[in-house]
C-alpha cells in the first residue's frame, strides 16, 4: 500500500515538474552521466532518486539549498521542485543561492505582470535576453565606486563614460565548468604514468580500429600495457572495444562526461596532453586532435612527439577531396614529427599535390598494416563455387551501388555481404532488392566469415587506404578482385589476383569474376602468390621493424 | 638572469611595496603610474604605514627609458630586468621588496585610490594564507566589459572553472611569503602567467578573495578577434602552462 501511495506521487511530481518546464534534461544527463545507464527515464530518475541525492533538474535550482533553507519542505518530505512550483516561487522562495526570486521579479516588472514562473521565464528568455538576476551590477556602480571612478577617468580620459557601465556586458566567473569537469575525470582515469597516448576518433571494426590497436599491442610488447593510454574523443562509439589489449587503459570522452562541444573536447584534450606529457601523441583518425595539433603544437612539442597516421585522400560528393589528409596533412606537417601512411600511392599524391620538401618527405613513413589472420590453403575445387563473398561497411564509400551492378550482371551468382549498414534508402533498396545477394549484417572477427564454398572474394570501394578486409579475405584462401586503389595495386597484380583498372566499370568486374573461376589452377596459384607477398610483406615481424625504425615513435625505452 | 637598478636598494622594513610590472609601453605607463601614485598618495593620508614602489621593466626601449627618466616620481625605484618575460620583472621585484605586504600591479591597470588602504585594512588582521583583489574591474580599449571578481570562499565558486577562465586579475595584494613562495613562472607559446599564478595558489591552498568598495581599470591593448561563426572551433584560446592544480592523480603528477 505504501509503495502504491509513493508511486502515485510520484507520477503526480513527474506530471507537475514536466508541464513547469523546468526540468532540463540535457543537463541533467550531461551532469549525471550515470543516469545514462538507469532504466529510469531521467525526469523519473530524478522524481525517485536525483533530488534526495542533490542532483539538480536545472543549473538554477539546488535541492540541497532549497531543502536547508526551508525546514518546511524539509519536514513534510515534499520534492523541493514541486514545492517551488507550486507554492514556493510565488511565496518568494529562492530556488539556489544564483537565484534570487523577489529581486528577478523587482528588476523585471513585466514578468511580474504576467505571473509565470520566474525561474522559467529566467531559464526560457532571461538568460538569452541578458537579464541580471541579483544587484551585482548596481553594486559595482555604487555611489561610493563612481566617485573613485571619476579620478580615474581624470588620469586616463579614455575610459568610458560611468553612465556607459549600466550597459556593457557583466562577466562572472562561470559557475561550472563541463570541460573542466570533464578533465579531471579524464585524470583520475590515468593510474600510473604512460609514454604513448593513442588517439581515435571512435573504436568501431575497421581498419583505423585495426591498426590502433597493433599499435597497442607492439607498446605494450615492448614497454608493458600501463605505457599505453587510449582514449576516443569525437564519438561514443566502442563496439569495437574487444580488440583492445589486455591491460590497455581506454577512456571514451563521451561517456566519460556526455554533451561536450567539440571545442570542450579540444581544450580537454590539449590539457591532458600538456599535463600528462606522453613521450608520444599519435592521433590515429581523431579531428579533436587535428585541431589541438593544429593550434597548441608549439606547446605540446615541449615534451611530446606527435605523430599522426593518414590513409588516403577522400573525396567528396562533388568529387573533390576532402577528410583529414586534405584538411589537415598539408597545414600541419611543418610541426609534426612523423606521419604513418599504410600505402605508397597516398605518399606519392601527398608529394605531388602538396610539393613536399625532402625534410616533410621523410616524415611520411610507409608502414603496412600487419594481416595477423591465419592463413588457408585454398580450396582446390573453390572455383566451383558460385559465391561471391564481399566484406565491409556498407556505406556509400564502398561503392553499393557497383555491387549492385555486378549482381544484376551475374544473376547465376549468390552474393555473401557481411558488414555493418550505414546505407539509407534507395541505396539500401538497391540491394535488397536482388535476390542473389544476402546480407548477413556485421561480424565482429574474420574468424566468423565463410571461407568454404566461396569462389571469389570482391572488393569495392570509391577510395582505399589499407586493404585490410581484402588481406583478411586472400589469407583465408580466396581470390582478390579488386579495384586499383590505395594499397591495392601493390598486393593484387596480374600474377595474385585480379586487378581491376577500370575501377567504374561492372562489366569488367563481372568479366574478372568469370574469368578466375574459369581456370582452377591460375586461381590457386595466384591466392597462393598472393598469401606469399602478404607473409613476407604485411607480417607482424614486418610492421614490428618498420615501427622500431621510426625514431620518433619512441618504441625503446 | 640578472637585473639592474637605478636606485641602490638598501632594505629598510616598510609596511607595503608597491610593484609596479611595466610592459614596454613608453609613454603609455603614465596612467598607471599616476593611479599608483594616488593610491598611495592617498594611503600616506590616511595612515602612517611606510610604502615603497618599485617599477620593474624588461628590456625597455628607448622610448620607455625616456618615459621613466623624465615623467617617472624620483622616488620610485626602477629595477631592469633582462629575461624577458614580465614574471621575470615580478619575481625580481619580489625579491628586491622590503614590504611585509605586496601590491603588484601590471602597467595596463589602473587602481583606485582605495585599493592600498583598503586591501591592507583586509589582509592584515587575516592570519590565513590569502591574497587580496580588487572586488570590481572594468576593461576597456576594447570591448567595454564590467567585471565581477569572486570569491573563493563563496559556496557557489568552482573551482573547475579554473579550466575555462582566468577568475582573477593580476592586480593582487598579500603577504610577502606568498609571493616568495609562490613565483611567477612564464612558458613560452602558453597563457600569460596571472593565470597560471592563480592556478598554482589555488592548489597550494592560498585564498582569493576581492576587497569590496575597489575597483580596478584594465585597458585592453591587443584588438579582439572577431567572431568565425563558420567554425566551431575557437582560434584564440589560450593554453596554460602545466599546473598542480589539474595534476591530481598519480599517473598525472610530476
Amino acid at each position: 500500500m505504501k509503495r502504491l501511495i509513493s508511486s502515485i506521487k510520484h507520477q503526480r511530481d513527474i506530471k507537475i515538474i514536466r508541464e513547469s518546464g523546468l526540468f532540463d534534461e540535457h543537463y541533467y544527463v550531461t551532469h549525471n552521466p550515470e543516469t545514462l545507464n538507469s532504466r529510469l527515464a531521467p525526469l523519473e530518475h530524478y522524481v525517485r532518486i536525483g533530488s534526495s541525492a542533490g542532483m539538480r533538474p536545472n543549473p538554477f535550482f539546488d535541492d540541497a539549498y532549497y531543502r536547508d533553507t526551508n525546514p518546511d519542505v524539509r519536514r513534510v518530505k515534499t520534492n523541493p521542485l514541486v514545492h517551488y512550483i507550486r507554492f514556493g516561487a510565488r511565496e518568494g522562495r529562492n530556488p539556489s543561492r544564483i537565484f534570487n526570486t523577489k529581486l528577478y521579479l523587482q528588476k523585471h516588472p513585466d514578468v511580474a505582470e504576467t505571473g509565470v514562473n520566474p525561474l522559467w521565464h529566467f531559464l526560457t528568455y532571461g538568460a538569452a535576453e541578458q537579464r541580471e538576476l541579483d544587484n551585482a551590477r548596481l553594486e559595482a556602480l555604487s555611489p561610493e565606486n563612481k566617485k573613485l571612478y571619476a579620478e580615474l577617468v581624470h588620469i586616463d580620459p579614455l575610459l568610458p563614460p560611468f553612465e556607459d557601465l549600466k550597459y556593457v556586458p557583466l562577466v562572472r566567473h562561470p559557475s561550472e565548468s563541463l570541460a573542466g569537469r570533464a578533465y579531471f575525470k579524464l585524470a583520475a582515469s590515468v593510474q600510473s604514468k604512460f609514454s604513448h597516448l593513442l588517439v581515435l576518433q571512435r573504436l568501431m571494426r575497421g581498419g583505423a580500429a585495426t591498426l590502433s590497436m597493433y599499435f597497442a599491442e607492439l607498446i605494450k610488447q615492448r614497454r608493458g600495457a600501463e605505457s599505453v593510454f587510449v582514449l576516443l574523443t569525437d564519438l561514443p562509439d566502442d563496439s569495437a572495444r574487444h580488440l583492445l589489449p589486455a591491460g590497455v587503459t581506454m577512456v571514451v570522452l563521451d561517456q566519460l562526461q556526455p554533451g561536450l562541444s567539440e571545442e570542450e573536447k579540444v581544450q580537454v584534450l590539449a590539457r591532458f596532453i600538456v599535463e600528462t606529457q606522453p613521450q608520444v601523441v599519435h592521433n590515429i583518425d581523431s579531428k579533436i586532435c587535428w585541431e589541438a595539433y593544429k593550434r597548441y603544437h608549439s606547446q605540446f612539442h615541449a615534451s611530446s612527439r606527435l605523430v599522426a597516421s593518414l590513409f588516403m585522400f577522400t573525396y567528396n560528393e562533388e568529387g573533390a577531396k576532402a577528410g583529414y589528409a586534405s584538411d589537415y596533412l598539408n597545414s600541419c606537417i611543418d610541426n609534426l614529427d612523423l606521419v604513418l601512411v599504410d600505402n605508397q600511392k597516398f605518399k606519392d599524391e601527398a608529394c605531388d599535390l602538396y610539393a613536399l620538401e625532402k625534410h616533410n618527405l621523410d616524415k611520411l613513413v610507409v608502414i603496412y598494416t600487419p594481416i595477423l589472420s591465419e592463413f588457408h590453403e585454398p580450396e582446390l575445387n573453390g572455383a566451383t563455387h558460385k559465391r561471391v563473398l564481399w566484406t565491409s561497411r556498407l556505406h556509400p564509400d564502398k561503392r553499393p551501388d557497383l555491387l549492385a551492378e555486378i549482381a544484376q550482371q551475374m544473376p547465376d551468382f549468390t552474393f555473401e555481404i557481411y558488414g555493418s549498414c550505414a546505407l539509407e534508402e534507395p541505396e539500401l533498396s538497391a540491394l535488397t532488392g536482388l535476390s542473389n545477394i544476402n546480407l548477413h549484417g556485421p561480424y565482429s572477427n574474420s574468424r566468423d566469415l565463410p571461407r568454404e564454398g566461396i569462389g571469389v572474394y570482391l572488393h569495392t570501394t570509391k577510395h582505399e587506404g589499407g586493404a585490410i578486409t581484402m588481406k583478411e579475405a586472400i589469407a583465408a584462401g580466396l581470390p582478390a578482385v579488386a579495384p586499383a586503389l590505395g594499397l591495392i595495386p601493390a598486393i593484387v597484380t596480374p600474377d595474385t589476383g585480379w586487378l581491376i583498372t577500370d575501377t567504374e566499370n561492372a562489366t569488367k568486374y563481372v568479366e574478372a569474376i568469370r574469368n578466375c573461376l574459369s581456370d582452377p589452377a591460375e586461381r590457386v596459384r595466384r591466392i597462393r602468390n598472393a598469401q606469399q607477398l602478404l607473409k613476407q610483406e604485411h607480417s607482424w615481424k614486418n610492421f614490428e621493424r618498420m615501427v622500431s625504425g621510426c625514431e620518433s615513435y619512441k618504441l625503446v625505452r | 638572469m640578472g637585473y639592474l637598478s637605478d636606485k641602490a636598494m638598501v632594505c629598510s622594513i616598510k609596511d607595503i611595496t608597491v610593484i609596479l610590472a611595466c610592459r614596454d609601453r613608453g609613454r603609455f605607463l603614465h596612467p598607471s603610474v599616476r593611479s599608483v601614485q594616488a593610491a598611495v598618495d592617498r594611503l600616506q593620508q590616511e595612515t602612517s604605514l611606510s610604502v615603497e614602489v618599485i617599477c620593474t621593466v624588461d628590456h625597455p626601449s628607448t622610448r620607455t627609458e625616456e618615459y621613466l627618466n623624465d615623467y617617472l616620481p624620483s622616488h620610485i625605484k626602477v629595477l631592469r630586468t633582462n629575461d624577458g618575460t614580465l614574471s621575470a620583472c615580478k619575481n625580481a621585484a619580489v625579491d628586491e621588496s622590503c614590504g611585509n605586504f605586496l601590491a603588484l600591479v601590471t602597467s595596463d591597470t589602473l587602481v583606485s585610490s582605495n585599493w592600498l588602504h583598503a586591501a591592507y585594512s583586509m589582509a592584515l588582521p587575516d592570519t590565513r594564507d590569502v591574497v587580496f583583489h580588487p572586488a570590481t574591474l572594468i576593461m576597456y580599449g576594447g570591448e567595454s566589459k564590467l567585471v565581477v571578481v569572486p570569491d573563493e570562499e563563496d559556496r557557489d565558486f568552482c573551482r573547475e572553472a579554473l579550466f575555462d577562465a582566468n577568475p582573477w586579475p593580476d592586480t593582487v595584494f598579500g603577504r610577502k611569503n606568498i609571493f616568495v613562495k609562490q613565483r611567477f613562472s612564464h612558458a613560452a607559446d602558453f597563457a600569460e602567467d596571472d593565470w597560471h599564478w592563480n592556478c598554482e595558489t589555488v592548489s597550494g591552498g592560498i585564498l582569493h578573495k576581492p576587497v569590496h568598495g575597489t575597483l580596478a581599470c584594465y585597458r585592453q591593448h591587443a584588438p579582439v578577434p572577431p567572431p568565425t561563426p563558420s567554425s566551431t572551433f575557437s582560434t584564440s584560446h589560450p593554453l596554460l602552462p602545466p599546473s598542480t592544480l589539474f595534476q591530481t592523480s598519480p599517473g598525472v603528477r610530476r
